[in-house]
């Protein structure tokens, strides 16, 4: 077991070092040089080609690259934002409190809605427990969770004023529009899945197996179905976990908050070329140790995944 | 035959989807008696598992439907009673081993935990926890299962030590019921005998009446008080092991059926196997439904259902039998 | 003999399918939320079509700041925006610029991951572990984001815009032609036909492609309705679509200041927009259902 979580750590350093390598050339296409960036539209050109000297601006693209990689890993230094001219690595780490709080919040919303709901419409498929909910997650999951979030906005803060608009200001309040307007659609996603793995499962012979033991319904679904169809929940709420870490953009945008996502689209807006590559290197890392999570809990759903990662060498 | 523990009187199944209409099982009727074993023969797709999924009222929920019938069980009517009864009694009285032991265990669950499942459904006696384990060590050497390996996982045991374990999980209660359905089918022919000499000596301990659901007349001959003959959802003869092994009068099928059988005491050249394929189950055709296929077929046969014909405990239901010495038709 | 043999040729005969196309109509029709789906979608293609008959292109970008912020009424079915701009025809061209962004990515997206797919997954080998590997890198990063570094680096512009896009979701097709391919080629019945001497092109387009395409196409479908929801994503964040082009993202952008005072600005867009993701998110669940009904008990 040991051996396997090294085995996959280890794994990730090709994934993060390809997913910066990507980005970082992807950046290089943007155009304009990081000098005239930092010395904004007044600075003499000396100044400009002094300092992108300086940086290594005309240092060849491999060079640069592997420049970056070896001080983002010995000192954990990932530039300096042209933007505010901070750190990039301080700047991520106050930031990345508020990307995980909004995202721990929707997924355990999403999951408090899609798992119970979604058992319950494969149970009853066909009925109107099952239409019913199936129709309405499909309407959600269609909906952008930043069209939720300003429906949710228009009716809570700007009609009866009890939550606030934007920003983090009132604490844990604060989040709540935000984590709902995420943790409808993916709670969406969640139901649609939890309910085909449900059906999936209630098929097989185990099943049956335990009704003709003489187990109720209930148990069978709880005691019986629901380990075993356990397996897609846990995956699709660690991809969702992953996706939101960074990929809340529009709805951090919108209600302001301060998180990793705002970092790096106004990074982008900007040509913020550090901030982008530190973001997106650090997202990248995260969703790699979130998926490692995901296929660790595995094997304490199914002991035929333990014995497998057990085995391995 | 003392008082019956099951009778099946017209039971008529029906599995409807949006599609189609497939009429499983065709007014069967058969009773058995307490301690007996019968066995259900015919081809697959005849509707043998279906009739066992009836008795267990485990059709599936949408498009399984009885659509008449009774099913009696120790003077019950098992189609009549609400849900959480039938809970009561399935596992309890009546227990099912299903045909495929690879997917009927729960691969998250331990084996113990699985038979203890069963014993913990049905604790009338009110044992304890320690007491259920003692019972689950009990019922695993009884199918040959060292205890010790009760707190393993079901992929670590083989195919034939699967199905012990599903032999263990239906009598643990120690049903006055067991059906077994196709348990050798998906095992290997070594293991095969095993499997059914245990259930054999089991069933004699513990004194279980049984149906046995197979294909294979070799198992029917070694384990059956009674032979039940499934075609097409039909029950087409019926009758004591003897009626049907050594007796002369047979249904065509039946005939067929033996005949494509190698025997290695005949010195027949070739098998001689049934032309045809059972009839499509959502058409059935009029008259006998054995009459595309029967070398005996007349315009009768194709037009007109026969009625049943008895002799002693030996019934059949054919055409052939209506003017027949010694047998009559039955009312 | 002869006799077994006649029957099994009369069996062939009757379980013969009747046309797949037909059945897989029949199928649909069946579906009513799909058919609903199918009836909006086409019906918000024909409107954004005909979107010249309805209303000048002059009156979606002509400002006249004397009626702005206008309700909904008679003159202006939608009302009017900050500028004074007719908001009915705003979304009606809108309506025109996210449908082609969202068909022409998912196509382009389509087509280019299937190819790749169904490459790597014959060919095999060294490459496929190669385009594997990228793809796992690639999937490390959101779609949005990375949809988000592609405009910035290639600057805006439709064109553009439609390449980043299907970029983004050109993995996921090639995971999914790679895996039928590989599920096929496994399977028994082609190991029968190259048992039989059936050659190779005959197994990948009469076995391998039939099979490969249903889910190719429900995918396509359920791509084009994420591609008008990312794009009005980065509309909404400012970094698709420039005003004063109407895109429904960027009109839902636009309306974000005057959500207090004028919340019709925001609702017709928005409102379009999720009726045109989730007609199309039905009509491929419905497709699904319908190409393979195995997947429905």
């Amino acid at each position: 077991m040991y051996r396997y979580v090294i085995k996959r750590l280890l794994l990730m350093i090709p994934v993060v070092l390809g997913v910066s390598f990507i980005i970082f050339t992807i950046m290089y296409f943007i155009p304009g040089d990081p000098a005239s960036n930092i010395l904004g539209v007044g600075a003499s050109p000396e100044a400009v080609a002094q300092l992108n000297e300086e940086l290594g601006y005309n240092d060849p693209f491999i060079v640069r690259y592997v420049n970056y990689i070896s001080d983002a890993v010995l000192h954990l230094d990932l530039g300096t934002s042209y933007q505010n001219k901070l750190p990039v690595t301080g700047e991520i780490a106050k930031r990345l409190p508020v990307s995980a709080t909004l995202a721990f919040g929707s997924i355990m919303l999403s999951l408090l809605i899609g798992v119970p709901i979604g058992v319950l419409s494969a149970v009853k498929q066909y009925s109107l427990w099952d239409k019913i909910p199936t129709g309405l997650a499909l309407l959600v999951a269609a909906m952008p969770a930043f069209i939720i979030g300003m429906l949710l906005m228009l009716v809570f803060s700007l009609q009866l004023g009890i939550l606030p608009v934007s920003g983090v200001t009132q604490g844990l309040k604060s989040y709540i529009l935000p984590v709902i307007s995420l943790g409808l659609p993916y709670g969406a996603r969640q139901l649609r899945f939890t309910r085909s793995s449900m059906l999936e499962t209630i098929r097989q012979d185990y099943v049956r197996t335990a009704k003709a033991k003489g187990a109720s319904q209930k148990k069978t679904i709880w005691g019986h179905a629901m380990k075993n169809a356990l397996m897609p929940v846990i995956t699709v709420a660690g991809t969702s976990f992953g996706a939101l870490l960074g990929g809340a953009i529009a709805t951090e945008s919108l209600f302001g908050l301060p998180g990793l996502g705002t970092y790096i689209s106004d990074g982008i807006k900007l040509k913020d070329v550090p901030a982008v590559l530190g973001g997106i290197i650090v997202f990248a890392l995260l969703f790699s140790l979130v998926m490692l999570a995901v296929d660790l809990s595995y094997a304490f759903v199914d002991p035929r995944i333990k014995a497998r990662y057990a085995g391995r060498r | 035959m003392n008082e019956a523990l099951l009778e099946v009187k017209d039971l008529t199944v029906k599995y409807v989807t949006d599609l189609e209409t497939v009429h499983a099982v065709n007014r069967i009727s058969f009773s058995l008696g307490r301690g007996q074993t019968i066995g259900l023969v015919g081809e697959t797709g005849a509707g043998k598992t279906t009739t066992a999924l009836s008795i267990m009222r485990l059709l599936p929920e949408r498009t399984g439907k009885v659509t008449g019938g009774e099913i009696r069980f120790a003077g019950q009517d098992l189609l009549a009673m609400p849900e959480h009864e039938m809970q009561a009694i399935r596992g309890e009285k009546i227990a099912m081993i299903f045909q495929d032991p690879m997917t009927s265990l729960n691969p998250v669950m331990t084996v113990g935990d699985q038979i203890a499942e069963a014993l913990d459904l049905h604790n009338d006696q009110g044992r304890s926890r320690e007491q259920i384990q003692e019972r689950v060590d009990e019922v695993l050497s009884m199918v040959g299962i060292p205890p010790q390996r009760k707190s393993e996982y079901p992929h670590q045991f083989s195919g034939g030590m699967k199905q012990r374990v599903v032999i263990a999980i239906a009598l643990a209660c120690e049903p006055e019921l067991l059906i077994a359905d196709e348990p050798t089918t998906a095992l290997d022919v070594t293991i095969q005998a095993q499997v059914i000499s245990m259930i054999r000596e089991l069933r004699d301990r513990l004194q279980t009446a049984m149906i046995m659901i197979t294909h294979d007349l070799g198992i029917v001959a070694q384990t059956c008080d009674n032979v039940a003959v499934m075609y097409a959802g039909a029950l087409i003869e019926i009758g004591s092991a003897e009626d049907i092994f050594l007796g002369g009068d047979h249904h065509p099928y039946t005939v067929g059926l033996f005949g494509s059988i190698p025997n290695l005491r005949s010195k027949a050249k070739r098998l001689t196997p049934i032309p045809g394929l059972m009839p499509d189950p959502t058409h059935l055709p009029e008259g006998c439904s054995f009459s595309p296929r029967c070398p005996h077929a007349t315009e009768q046969c194709r037009t007109a259902p026969p009625a049943v014909y008895t002799r002693g405990s030996h019934r059949i239901c054919c055409h052939l039998f209506a003017d027949r010495e010694g047998w009559k038709e039955d009312a | 003999m002869g006799e077994t043999a006649t029957v099994l040729r009369e069996e062939h005969i009757e379980f013969k399918k009747p046309n797949q196309l037909k059945e897989i109509w029949r199928r649909l029709k069946k579906d009513k939320l799909a058919m609903f789906g199918l009836i909006v979608i086409l019906l918000i293609i024909v409107m954004a079509v005909c979107a010249n008959f309805a209303a000048d292109y002059e009156a979606v970008i002509k400002l006249n700041t004397k009626i702005r912020l206008q309700p909904p009424s008679t003159e202006h079915l939608f009302g009017t925006d900050s500028y004074g701009r007719d908001i009915f025809a705003r979304c009606l061209y809108g309506a025109r610029m996210s449908l082609a962004i969202g068909f022409f990515s998912a196509v382009l997206a389509t087509v280019c991951g299937s190819l790749i797919g169904a490459m790597t997954g014959y060919i095999g080998g060294r490459l496929d572990s190669i385009i594997m590997r990228f793809l796992d890198i690639v999937s490390a990063i959101p779609s949005t984001l990375l949809a988000l570094a592609v405009v910035a680096a290639m600057g805006s512009g439709v064109m553009k815009l439609c390449l980043a896009l299907s970029f983004t979701a050109i993995p996921g097709f090639v995971r999914i032609v790679r895996s039928a391919v590989l599920g096929i080629a496994d399977q028994e019945y082609i190991e029968a036909c190259r048992a039989g001497g059936t050659s190779t092109w005959r197994i990948l387009t009469r076995h391998i492609l039939p099979n490969a395409i249903g889910p190719v196409i429900v995918q396509g479908t359920m791509e084009v309705s994420t591609m008008i929801r990312t794009i009005a994503t980065l509309s909404f964040l400012g970094l698709g679509i420039n005003p004063p082009t109407p895109e429904w993202g960027a009109l839902i952008s636009e309306a974000k200041e005057f959500l207090r005072t004028c919340p019709s600005m925001m609702l017709f867009p928005a409102g379009m927009l999720c009726l045109t993701a989730f007609s199309i998110s039905v009509f491929g669940d419905g497709l699904r259902d319908a190409l393979d009904p195995r997947l429905k008990s």
